[in-house]
């Protein structure tokens, strides 16, 4: 360290002129330092990718190079990106409500079946007591019965099953797509929006078949058996979605879609444009001139206004 | 289920026949499309044979959709007593034969296949294009055809071009 030399100024200890000098460096190279828990610091950077095409495609590089990235990528995403994740877990999910209602009825021993009265319609369970499990304590149930619901069986069980098998493949569909779009760095916004876009319609579809089978079974009084509709529903939704999936494999629709999109996007040029405002003439209208107007030919209308500036 | 009325019961057609005839015409297509492909596959002892379970119970399916439409449609006249009864077990016997056709792909022919298919001269291959799945297993009749990511046009071509 130098000594001071300047000699208007009294002698100073050496100690005393190294804190001044840390003291001094400290003081012109001031830092801001900022905490940031990892959502804020994802916001931010999401923040300022919005404008900066090269910022994101350098995060979402690091993303998919990080180790959780890789694993998704390399491991689990050829698994979870493939089309029968939708339908396997829907399976799942019939499988585990099938067993609790079929451990709940004992089926070998426990006949059920449903009985319309005019006081409303009820589900009665025969055979012997000890066959029943312990869920079921009684025989006769009406068919809003929250149990009954939550098993399965009756008309509001059939939709309640059907609404929660739908919105389970849609929060699957949703979660698998939206992960491989973070983590995958070859896919794009398109890939995103076609991909859940065209599984969640599969999904709804398969479940609209189903539940509509199911519930025609009950409406019509095609079965005293309380449990067919529940395995026609069941059913119906496995082969459905497995056929929609062949369906969509072999005519390519979600690539199809996701190549729509891009052709969408894709045909406007990129640029900057200017927006002629000498050309938009103030003009009263009443309502139906101006749907008539905008009706007629969008594009035109656009392209009078717009003129490209660096072309 | 008792309805109520044959008018509630009428009601119900409008979307469910539809809803039979939708899953009927696609378990046709998934029939002619793969089913019947792989039986051909099989029978030509062709290079490359697709084996998915799940066809079996889609094979069946028509039956359950075909008694289905036909039951509620009686139920809607109405038909005696004794003529619905018929129609309701047999759905009812169609629908549980279903489940069990269901089951049994998934507990019976997959595993069956591992033994049978080897009996055959085919080798396992879950690395062609389309895997890794639950639903179909593929199997080549020579192992030297087994390449990741290859389609199974491109091992009947390999097939094609080594004889």
């Amino acid at each position: 360290m130098a000594t001071s030399t300047d000699l208007t100024r009294p002698y100073i200890s050496y100690e005393k002129a190294f804190n001044r000098q840390i003291t001094r460096a400290m003081d012109s190279q001031q830092v801001d330092v900022v905490v940031l828990t990892p959502q804020e610091f994802i916001g931010v950077l999401q923040d300022r990718s919005r404008n900066d095409p090269r910022l994101e495609a350098s995060l979402r590089a690091i993303l998919a190079q990080s180790a959780l990235g890789r694993y998704w990528t390399q491991t689990a995403s050829p698994n979870a990106g493939k089309p029968w994740t939708i339908p396997a877990s829907m399976l799942a999910n019939d499988a585990y409500l099938f067993t609790r209602t079929l451990i709940a009825l004992r089926l070998a021993g426990a006949r059920t079946y449903v009985k319309a009265t005019p006081k409303g319609t009820y589900i009665i369970i025969t055979g012997r007591a000890g066959f029943r499990g312990n869920l079921l304590q009684g025989t006769r149930f009406l068919t809003t019965n929250p149990r009954m619901v939550q098993m399965g069986l009756g008309m509001r069980g059939l939709q309640g099953m059907a609404r929660g098998g739908f919105i389970l493949s849609l929060v699957v569909g949703i979660g698998v797509e939206t992960l491989d779009f973070i983590f995958n760095d070859e896919k794009t916004m398109h890939d995103l929006v076609g991909g859940i876009g065209v599984e969640a319609v599969k999904a709804g579809l398969a479940t609209m078949v189903g539940a509509s089978i199911g519930m025609a079974v009950i409406a019509s009084g095609l079965t005293t058996i309380a449990i067919i509709p529940l395995f026609a529903m069941a059913v119906s939704v496995l082969i459905t979605s497995a056929i929609l999936n062949e369906a969509d494999k072999s005519w390519q629709i979600k690539n199809n879609v996701i190549d729509a999109l891009k052709t969408i996007t894709d045909s406007t040029a990129p640029g900057i444009y200017r927006v002629r405002t000498d050309n938009i003439t103030p003009k009263e209208l009443n309502n139906s001139e101006e749907l008539t107007r905008n009706n007629d030919f969008p594009s035109r209308q656009s392209s009078n206004r717009l003129s490209p500036i660096n072309k | 289920m008792q309805a109520t009325n044959t008018t509630q019961i009428r009601r119900s057609l409008i979307w469910s026949i539809p809803s039979f005839l939708l899953i009927l015409s696609l378990s046709i297509w998934s029939i002619k499309y793969s089913f019947l492909n792989t039986i051909i596959d099989l029978k030509n002892s062709s290079a490359s044979v697709r084996i998915t379970p799940l066809h079996l119970a889609i094979v069946y399916f028509p039956v359950i959709a075909a008694t289905g439409i036909i039951a509620m449609i009686q139920k809607s006249i109405p038909c005696k007593e004794r003529t619905l009864k018929i129609a309701e077990r047999i759905f009812a016997l169609s629908v549980f034969t279903g489940t069990g056709v269901v089951l049994l792909c998934f507990f019976v022919i997959a595993p069956l296949q591992y033994y049978a298919m080897p009996k055959l001269g085919y080798t396992r291959c879950n690395i062609l294009e389309d895997h890794p799945t639950i639903y179909f297993t593929d199997w080549v009749k020579n192992p030297d055809w087994c390449v990741r990511g290859k389609s199974r046009e491109w091992v009947n071509e390999q097939a094609r071009l080594g004889k």
